[in-house]
């Protein structure tokens, strides 16, 4: 290439970049005003609604909205994030380019910093975390409440006064009970007005009108008076069905918990890892050779080799069973679904097209997700294989004979394929993200079999070649060796099971 | 300042378990505090690096000018590999203290006399990227 081509073709190139920057830009920014405005009567209609005192559902609204806003907005920060020169002509962030690229303010190690993808991932986790709990505690703190109320005493009181209170709403309004009453502890007298821990309105007018009935002015019934301290007091502290809306900040709470978990595994790995701290100015004998090591993030021999299993017969087991397979779908479909019904039971009550349609796509996820089960269903009821191998040391020229049968109805099976898999895979940053690469780089068919009666059992001997390469299983990258068995049925759910071998750093010839 | 590392043995590939011999040599204007010698491995191609130091031999107070041969015991593992997206170096490191500067030496460490390899061709069902 002529060298006066190079700058003309960067230009290109950097202007192609803006122009997708900016293409994908607007494409955000026009999601972002299409969701605003689609949603802006419901999120009109919950502030009405916050402003009448009912903060149950417009905190709903708000968790569920929180992702088309922090999505866009993660999305636009990894568009026009400023990126860092590779450093040493280093496409990857590897660590040594690190230190090599900070080698002239000496070799001391630095303050390590949580990876700007865990830091995204970290703010995502803590407004979930944080928003749950807020909704959670006006669940929560009533809960507590109930049950410190359980030590409570009975005392008679009498109704003053008693009525449904109406809360005026942009479209429908809701009602709350409103109660006065009169009750005596140690000749003292004191006037209750609660009628239950949880408080706030909402839109079931009949309820509230029979409560209302039963406690008119004069009635003669019982409260329950904290005895530490007289002036607090409840007339009904049981619990109702309305505690369970608890439950759905919970699942964020939980979700939060486990991002915040996620998002410093890294950080928390590396603090581990890291040596003690080296003071500036430490001298070569000061820090000592595992300081001095330390300044990478190395791995020891041990870290990354296969453990090697016990000599002898090596019973296999598969990765994922049937069951943990339709365990996972099955939470991920209650967790998808559970969310989205609540919405779709607000909407069945109360009907809006803008909202039905919002929630379409999210109801057909929700369906995917349900049809999916009743298929791992049916693969529950597939042979399951049993996998053995006489000698489970693998190796390198190596050979064993590996031994395979069926629990279960395996004369539905109409052909069974086993091989031997060797597959890379390597974890890498690209911005803001990290991404997994995977390669199968060794395939070796142990068995492929039609005919019926010799599919339920039998062995095969084979040989792990003498030029594959063994297991290997750093924190980032990996080899890892699979048996990979395949049993054809007609018109079922195949079987589909991976069972994980360990090639060992030794050599069998 | 200068440090540079040879292998001493005039050949590319060293079986697991052997002994590897080096020279390490060094030019400082001041004299340094230490000088050390690491055998490590690091892994290469499209993910994130990952190295693991096997041994190191430490020179303190050395002079400003010098030389030194070391010999460091190569473990049973991992081989050199030369993979499709993986690929696992090994290498002899010398490092002057505490200016950082380094030198390093490849080798290969296997079995076979030779880097491993995949033992397909590349076939783009067998590629799976998958985005967090």
């Amino acid at each position: 290439m002529p060298p006066e081509t190079e700058p003309r073709i960067r230009l290109v190139v950097g202007i192609l970049s803006w122009v997708r920057r900016l293409v994908m830009t607007a494409l955000v920014l026009a999601f972002v005003v299409a969701v605003a405005v689609l949603a802006s009567p419901l999120l009109l209609e919950e502030l009405e609604r916050l402003r009448a005192g009912e903060w149950q559902r417009p905190l709903m609204m708000l968790v569920f909205f929180l992702p088309f806003v922090a999505v866009p907005g993660l999305m636009l920060r990894r568009l026009w994030r400023r990126r860092a020169p590779a450093a040493g002509g280093e496409a990857t962030a590897g660590t040594l380019g690190t230190e090599a690229a900070e080698a002239g303010s000496g070799p001391l190690p630095r303050r390590r910093r949580l990876p700007s993808s865990s830091l995204g991932w970290l703010v995502g986790a803590a407004l979930f975390l944080a928003v749950g709990l807020v909704f959670a505690a006006f669940f929560l703190v009533p809960f507590g409440r109930v049950i410190q109320a359980l030590t409570w005493q009975e005392v008679p009181c009498e109704i003053l006064s008693s009525r449904v209170a109406r809360h005026s709403g942009s479209d429908q309004a809701t009602f709350s009970v409103e109660v006065l009453y009169r009750y005596e502890v140690g000749g003292r007298s004191f006037q209750g007005r609660r009628y239950r821990f949880l408080g706030g309105s909402s839109s079931g007018y009949e309820g509230k009108r029979e409560v209302v009935d039963s406690l008119q002015p004069g009635t003669v019934t019982a409260c329950w008076v904290d005895p530490d301290e007289p002036e607090e007091s409840v007339l009904d502290r049981g619990l109702s069905w309305e505690y369970l809306f608890g439950l759905l900040p919970l699942v964020f709470v939980a979700l939060g918990a486990v991002g915040l978990w996620v998002a410093t595994a890294e950080w928390r790995r590396r603090r581990r890892k890291r040596v003690p701290a080296v003071e500036p100015g430490a001298s070569f004998e000061e820090v000592g050779a595992e300081g001095r090591a330390g300044l990478l993030e190395r791995l020891a021999e041990r870290d990354v080799l296969p453990e090697a299993p016990p000599p002898g017969e090596l019973l296999l087991e598969a990765e994922i069973s049937p069951l943990g397979k339709l365990g996972c779908l099955t939470g991920l479909a209650l967790f998808w679904n559970g969310i989205v019904g609540v919405f779709v039971w607000q909407l069945w009550r109360e009907p809006d097209w803008v909202v039905g349609c919002f929630l379409v796509p999210f109801v057909l996820v929700g369906l995917v997700l349900l049809v999916g089960i009743p298929y791992q269903l049916l693969a529950l009821a597939n042979p399951r294989p049993c996998l053995r191998l006489d000698d489970g040391r693998l190796a390198p020229g190596r050979a064993t004979t590996l031994h395979w049968s069926f629990a279960g109805a395996a004369g539905r099976l109409r052909s069974l394929a086993i091989r031997l898999e060797g597959r890379e895979q390597v974890r890498y940053r690209s911005g803001d993200s990290s991404s997994t690469r995977r390669e199968v780089v060794a395939r070796l068919p142990l068995v492929e079999q039609t005919q019926r009666g010799l599919l339920e059992q039998g062995s095969v001997r084979f040989e792990v070649p003498a030029d594959a390469m063994h297991s290997f299983s750093g924190r980032r990258s990996s080899l890892d060796w699979v048996l990979v068995v395949h049993g054809a049925m007609a018109r079922w759910p195949d079987v589909q099971d991976e069972f994980g071998v360990v090639v060992l750093a030794e050599t069998g010839w | 300042m200068s440090v540079e590392v040879r292998l001493l043995e005039e050949r590319d590939c060293w079986s697991p378990g052997e002994t590897v011999r080096a020279e390490v040599r060094w030019r400082t204007d001041e004299p340094p505090e230490g000088v050390e010698a690491r055998l490590l491995w690091e892994t290469r191609g499209r993910g994130d690096r990952e190295e693991g130091v096997v041994a190191t031999v430490a020179v303190p107070a050395p002079g400003v000018l010098g030389e030194e041969v070391v010999e460091l015991h190569l473990p049973r593992g991992p081989w050199s590999y030369q993979g499709r997206v993986l690929q696992i170096v090994w290498l002899v490191e010398a490092v002057l203290w505490p200016s950082g500067e380094q030198a390093r030496a490849e080798l290969v460490v296997s079995p076979t006399g030779r880097p491993l390899e995949p033992l397909i061709e590349a076939d783009d069902e067998d590629t799976a990227d998958a985005k967090l």
